[in-house]
């Protein structure tokens, strides 16, 4: 499993050149798989959100081989056996935003995060898509509280991610926010802008980026 | 709740009139929720996708050009706050529900609550074959895919007849009037077979056939 962690999708040449590279092939001979299911608990998100990203979006429309909807929260009720085999051939995953802990939640319970490690595939993140990788959200970006409370993601990364950083007024989050934000966890994070996206291969981190990041250690 | 139940979407200009008189309005003032769940029964990952994108002309459904589409996911209802997913359904004026497997449908559809609200709700439901046949008292074992928890082949049983769709389909050699004969033979409901230009429109338990250059038979 590599992972090409985007705040706002393939926004750029540089992180599309990036998606490139992690790809075994070009992207018309690979089969990919959208999973939106974190786009149905997000208020800003919902039913509309959910159908462009299916229908229309940077990470969805780049001209893959296949493309097949894979509902996490459909996966329990069909048996494992009877969804194994998609999962196991497909060369990437296209994750939609949305709420990142309704999305570890059903990762967890479909049984997909136990076996994400074991894949040869791509995990492209977009926004909670990519912090679910993360080892916690923060409160800050807790909408849907799980079952047992929490803010704990899947935690396949050591670092937590701040997306959509914006200016002061514009729709996002400023740097101010980020701040305030990192003050609340205990590792380190990433804050990026939507022209930013992080390459996570084996432990090793590259940031990709048109815009603008910071790293936060502590 | 109206019913506008289709074997492969809105394939004509009789059906697509019939549609138009059950909405009310014209399409580009609907918003319309579409319903990918019984895909998934039928393990078609594929399927879903082109329904929900509207690429399925073969079935024509979310491409004939709603004010709004949303994608309302039946399985993941259980885990989200009822009330919001309710308002979106309510303010919705037709559900679109993709076919695949009827039980899977009608279990997520039990399960979520939804089955339970929709004869409170004025929407119109169109379906397509398992988005139809779901409706329906049961299915028969001939269209069994999906083991139920508890088994058997019950359906919603909104209407009171069953459907065999894709009536004699060039690439369904299963499908012809013969095997139609066969399955409503081991049926104990009225049951209707319907071929891809046919739909049937169901208000209030009145039942009216919409057949453009299509062909059906109701078989007791």
């Amino acid at each position: 499993m590599k992972l090409l962690l985007t705040s706002g999708g393939i926004r750029n040449p540089s992180i599309r050149a990036a998606l490139d590279d992690l790809l075994p092939k070009p992207i018309e001979e690979c089969d990919a798989l959208g999973i939106t299911t974190a786009s149905y608990a997000h208020p800003m998100a919902g039913p509309r959100r959910a159908w462009s990203f299916i229908a229309d979006d940077s990470m969805t429309a780049l001209g893959w081989k296949s493309l097949g909807l894979l509902e996490l929260t459909a996966l329990p009720s069909l048996g494992r056996d009877r969804w194994l085999p998609w999962v196991q051939e497909t060369d990437v995953f296209l994750v939609n935003g949305g709420d990142t802990l309704f999305l570890a939640h059903w990762l967890r319970e479909s049984g997909l995060a136990e076996l994400l490690p074991s894949l040869d595939a791509i995990w492209v993140g977009l926004s909670a898509g990519s912090m679910v990788m993360t080892p916690r959200v923060g409160e800050d970006f807790k909408q849907w509280d799980p079952p047992g409370g929490g803010d704990k993601a899947l935690g396949v990364v050591d670092f937590s991610i701040c997306p959509h950083l914006a200016p002061e007024g514009e729709f996002g989050n400023t740097m101010a926010d980020a701040e305030s934000w990192f003050a609340t966890i205990d590792v380190p994070a990433y804050v990026m802008d939507d022209q930013t996206a992080i390459v996570w291969v084996d432990g090793e981190v590259e940031v990709v980026s048109e815009g603008t990041w910071h790293f936060l250690n502590r | 709740m109206k019913l506008l139940l289709t074997s492969a979407g809105i394939k004509n200009a009789a059906i697509n009139e019939a549609m138009l008189a059950l909405l009310g309005k014209p399409i580009d003032e609907c918003d319309a929720l579409c319903i990918p769940t019984a895909s998934y029964g039928h393990t078609s990952f594929a399927g879903a996708r082109r329904f929900v994108a509207g690429e399925n002309p073969n079935c024509p459904m979310v491409e004939l050009g709603w004010k709004s589409v949303g994608l309302l996911e039946l399985s993941a209802l259980p885990t989200l706050d009822r009330e919001r997913w309710v308002a979106a359904v309510e303010a919705a004026d037709v559900l679109l529900a993709n076919g695949g497997d009827s039980l899977f449908l009608a279990h997520h559809m039990r399960e979520s609550g939804l089955a339970e609200l929709l004869p409170t709700l004025d929407t119109v439901w169109v379906g397509f074959s398992g988005g139809s046949m779901v409706m329906t008292p049961r299915i028969g074992d001939d269209f069994k895919v999906w083991e139920p928890p508890g088994g058997g082949d019950r359906a919603l049983g909104l209407v009171d007849f069953a459907i065999f769709p894709h009536l004699d389909h060039p690439d369904l050699p299963e499908n012809t009037m013969a095997d139609a004969e066969r399955w409503a033979a081991g049926m104990d409901v009225p049951c209707y077979a319907i071929d891809d230009d046919t739909a049937i429109v169901w208000v209030d338990g009145s039942v009216d056939v919409v057949s453009g250059t299509g062909h059906w038979r109701l078989l007791s």
